[in-house]
């Protein structure tokens, strides 16, 4: 959970080379081919900082395999935000489109249900593998542009929690050696086992020849809990824990021996951990009745020592109880053990005051005049490329960073996040990314307080104060409707709101 | 005698430029006294070094510029930047025709604003100087002289050009004070430093600093004679001083609905104070919200700017003229209430953190083989933090009034590997929030944190959910081990 390698989240470049891949003689590799179609998407990204814009628009080709039920399943990155989804049999066969049936950006998994039935004549399902073990061969399949089955082995090194995305949560994942010959509809492929369907390859690093793929039991929890009602992701405790370092820190926190555990160093506010009385520096000894060790690892009967959240995400839906032995220290050897009853949840981006991602494909805003207002994100902070975290506004960066230590009651942060100017707004573009702390008065929790405490001027001016030094901005408000009119006309900008 | 000749040659030259009619007429005279008024700086230094603070720091070396002046007194001192001399160990000068260099020494040194004064061990070497005249501020386009030793040559150079810009500019020495600048466009090349700029034969300003090639080109930078006459006048006294402050931040009010709200009238005056900082000159005087309408009797404009000398500057250049413990007047509008109010200048320490710290030795305190810091730019050139804590902390000090509940930040910055800490790999640097139930303020408090009597020493930092724990039995035995281990001589420097 600590340590993986940074591999770029890269397709399998888009490249034809000359057929490499190792074929295994004793598979009939042109059954396998009967279990998956060829998935092109096109895909458009909101703007998140010009949030009326959407980004240039791209394709992905991938393959996506064919599973129970009709539908096909790929990882989220291949359809998230697509406009448009096109499906193709390998060999010169018939075309169709998809729909996206259920989607989870976090354990980046999706599963497509194709609009014409027909395409999915004369093919078969792949069942899902239950089980592998470090050490198997499995096979990786892509496919060659006349639509045969390609097979490369990979050699399945690791199986661990480890992260999805650099800001994404963690989930168990496989790690196999292996040479994946760059072809071309590669973004997604398929990992087999046994004539099973193993995993999704998510990234590739041709330098290390790894391969990290999504397993076939987190497939498998995917696709049992993605089909009920108000599904928001895996099930999830709602903290983060570090081990407990040095002899002396278990000495001072008495735990005693033969506990071990690891440390909460933060907790998500109404999370499903802080519901049940769970606290900062509560060591987390045991978890749905199994003894967690010093890193933080659960003994599993086949997989070996694997972080305990797996027993979230993996074993568990949300809704299920979820019992916690923790010892609280007072220090100087002394605590107590306690024990915490949760109630797992998925994701609740309504407690997120910054959330990870955005939800749907478009991007909330209200204009003011020439002031635009957006709620913080961390999809915003990302517009400022890969080094975001040192290039985007500092003040903003922090806040997403340390979100959980805002006060409790802290709902959505509401930005300037870009001042057009104007006679109105002139001088005052160096307020842009400020965040906002009161219109007329009004304190402000998100773009409905904007937009509500805009109805209510005072002496026919909105007053806006912003956080920190910046002082605050008054705009005349019998002139704003004009004005709105005018810059919209003058950016192009369609809409005064969205919603 | 060929060697002789060959040296007079160089004022010779001159007359050729003094042929134009619109500067420099008398510079054949000047010429050929200037050798005996601009002095070659040969400084041995020593940088602190913040990465492993007990030891000495790096020995290095380099040559600036400097002239003679009478100073405050009547006696004759070597003017320079304080950039050439800081953290000196070692400072000899040398000028044209004579044969050994002379021992000097730093009287006073002015980081804030790059100056400093040299006295001369031996009095000799003055004999046969001509102590430069001070002159006024140029105008703009008008010619100038810059004279001094760049790129490590023996003999006097000279380059010209002319007066580009005047403004408010940042001193890059300290990294965080800003005063008056003239921009010339007349080559200025390390080695300058320190050097005369000449009009008319008395000194406009001191070259103090330029770009590299890659950024600007025909861009250099002076210290002009406002600046200059401050730091002598602020001197006389005896110690030097240093600036003062208001200590507001304040925004234009340039938008006509912000205008009418505050029931200010069309006439383009006034800013908006929006931080008053509770260390500063103003706190206690000034308030969020105020209008401030003149300052000294002249108005302030809309933009910030005040007229002086019938040229539009910054309004903080009243406030720049003034020394610690002047009243300064300013006329505000207060909840639609004009008001005067006088209050009395001093400095703020609080910025001194975010800028760069010279001739100090690095504080802090080692203890069973951590490492603690004060928070400081020094500090963060010398160890580059990941920390976004340390990085926020450092940058919204002031802005954020952080100082206020803690004057210093201390900062967990290194962990001496150690026997103690076996178990405890991959500890992060941190900002300490407390030990041994103590909150900490300042370096101070770490150490009497430690000195309380304690079974186990606890180190709790800002956002980490676990405490480091040491024994304190361990800890004490594994002081001296420690520092005998890595050579460290003491093990704290408060």
């Amino acid at each position: 959970m600590k340590r993986f390698l940074p591999m770029l989240r890269l397709p399998l470049l888009v490249f034809l080379l000359i057929p490499m891949g190792c074929r295994e003689k004793n598979t009939t590799p042109q059954k396998l081919a009967e279990s998956v179609l060829r998935v092109t998407s096109t895909i458009q990204y909101p703007d998140n900082k010009r949030p009326w814009l959407k980004k240039q628009p791209f394709t992905r080709v991938g393959l996506g395999t064919i599973i129970e039920g009709g539908r096909l399943l790929v990882t989220a990155d291949m359809v998230a935000h697509a406009s448009y989804i096109a499906l193709e049999k390998p060999e010169d066969g018939p075309k169709g489109t998809a729909t996206v049936e259920a989607i989870d950006e976090e354990c980046n998994l999706a599963i497509l249900k194709p609009v014409e039935p027909e395409l999915l004549k004369g093919t078969s399902p792949l069942p899902i593998d239950t089980m592998i073990l470090p050490g198997s061969i499995i096979q990786i399949l892509q496919l060659e542009p006349n639509g045969a089955p390609a097979l490369s082995l990979a050699n399945l090194t690791t199986v661990a929690v480890m992260p999805y995305s650099p800001d994404g949560g963690s989930y168990l994942l496989y790690r196999a050696s292996t040479t994946i010959p760059q072809r071309e509809g590669s973004f997604v492929i398929p990992a087999l086992h046994e004539g099973k369907l193993a995993g999704l390859v998510m990234r590739y690093d041709p330098r290390t020849q790894s391969a990290d793929i999504i397993p076939s039991l987190l497939i498998g929890r995917f696709m049992k809990e993605c089909g009920k009602p108000g599904y928001s992701g895996l099930a999830r405790a709602g903290l983060t824990d570090e081990e407990a370092r040095g002899r002396t820190l278990r000495e001072w926190l008495g735990a005693g021996k033969g506990l071990n555990g690891i440390i909460i160093t933060s907790i998500d506010p109404n999370g499903p951990a802080e519901k049940a009385g769970l606290r900062k520096a509560d060591l987390i000894v045991k978890a749905g009745g199994k003894p967690i060790d010093g890193q933080g690892n659960y003994t599993d009967p086949r997989l070996g020592k694997i972080n305990f959240s797996n027993l979230a995400t993996l074993e568990s839906s949300p809704g299920d109880k979820w019992e916690i032995v923790y010892f609280r220290s007072v220090g100087e050897g002394t605590g107590t053990l306690g024990t915490a009853t949760l109630t797992l949840e998925g994701r609740n981006p309504l407690t997120e005051i910054s959330p990870a991602r955005l939800q749907g494909d478009s991007v909330p805003y209200t204009f003011l005049g020439g002031l635009l207002f957006q709620e913080l994100s961390r999809p915003y902070l990302q517009e400022w490329g890969a080094n975001w975290r040192s290039d985007a506004p500092q003040n903003l960066v922090a806040l997403d960073a340390f979100q959980k230590d805002l006060p409790k009651d802290q709902k959505r942060l509401v930005i300037v996040s870009l001042v057009l100017p104007s006679s109105q707004t002139i001088g005052l573009q160096e307020l842009a990314n400020k965040v906002v702390v009161n219109i007329n008065g009004m304190p402000i929790h998100g773009l409905a307080d904007v937009r509500e405490a805009a109805t209510h001027p005072k002496n026919g001016f909105q007053q806006i104060d912003l956080e920190g030094s910046a002082g605050p901005i008054y705009l005349d408000a019998a002139t704003l409707p004009s004005e709105e009119a005018r810059l919209s006309s003058e950016y192009g900008i369609p809409a005064k709101a969205n919603p | 005698m060929l060697g002789l000749n060959l040296s007079l040659m160089l004022p010779t030259t001159l007359p050729l430029s003094a042929k134009d009619p619109t500067s420099e007429n008398r510079g054949n005279v000047i010429g050929q006294n200037l050798p005996a008024s601009i002095v070659r700086i040969e400084v041995t230094d020593q940088e602190a070094d913040y990465a492993s603070p007990w030891n000495a720091g790096h020995i290095g070396g380099g040559i600036g510029s400097g002239f003679v002046i009478i100073a405050p007194g009547g006696k004759k001192r070597i003017l320079t930047n304080a950039h050439v001399v800081s953290n000196a160990r070692f400072i000899t000068l040398t000028r044209e025709r004579v044969s050994h260099p002379y021992t000097a020494h730093v009287e006073f040194i002015a980081h804030d604003c790059d100056l400093a004064l040299l006295s001369v061990d031996d009095p000799a070497f003055f004999e046969g100087t001509v102590p430069l005249e001070l002159g006024g501020v140029p105008l703009i386009e008008s010619g100038v002289s810059v004279y001094g030793y760049p790129l490590g040559g023996e003999r006097l150079s000279v380059t010209r050009g002319v007066v580009s810009k005047i403004d408010f500019d940042l001193y890059t020495h300290s990294g965080v004070d800003s005063h008056l600048v003239i921009q010339i466009d007349a080559a200025i090349n390390p080695g300058n430093s320190g050097g005369p700029v000449l009009q008319d034969g008395k000194v406009v300003g001191v070259a103090f600093q330029g770009y590299s090639g890659e950024v600007a080109q025909n861009v250099g930078f002076m210290i002009p004679i406002p600046v200059i006459a401050r730091f002598l006048k602020d001197l006389s006294k005896g110690t030097y001083t240093g600036y003062t402050d208001l200590s507001i931040a304040f925004r234009p009010l340039l938008s006509a609905p912000s205008r009418r709200v505050l029931g200010l009238a069309n006439d383009d005056l006034g800013v908006l104070v929006t931080d008053v900082q509770e260390k500063g000159s103003s706190h206690g005087f000034l308030q969020k919200g105020d209008v401030l309408h003149s300052i000294d009797n002249h108005p302030i404009a809309s933009n910030g700017r005040v007229e002086l000398n019938r040229e539009s500057v910054d309004m903080t250049e009243i406030v720049e003229q003034k020394f610690e413990g002047e009243k300064v007047r300013i006329a505000v509008l207060r909840d639609g209430k004009p008001l005067v109010i006088e209050f009395p200048l001093h400095g703020t320490w609080s910025f001194r953190m975010q800028g760069n710290s010279y001739d100090e030795k690095p504080r802090y305190l080692l203890y069973g083989g951590l490492l603690f810091q004060p928070l400081d730019r020094n500090f963060l050139k010398a160890n580059s933090m990941a920390d976004l804590r340390i990085k926020q902390a450092f940058e919204n000090f002031v802005e954020k009034h952080l100082y206020v509940e803690r004057p210093e930040i201390v900062v967990l910055s290194r962990i001496l590997a150690d026997p103690i800490h076996k178990e405890c790999d991959g500890l992060r640097p941190g900002i300490v929030d407390s030990i041994n139930g103590r909150k900490i303020h300042s370096l101070a408090d770490v150490s009497a944190a430690f000195d309380q009597p304690a079974l186990y020493d606890v180190v709790i930092l800002d956002g980490i959910g676990a405490p480091i724990v040491l024994s304190r039995e361990e800890a004490l035995k594994a002081n001296p081990r420690i520092m005998l281990t890595y050579g460290i001589p003491s093990p704290r420097n408060l």
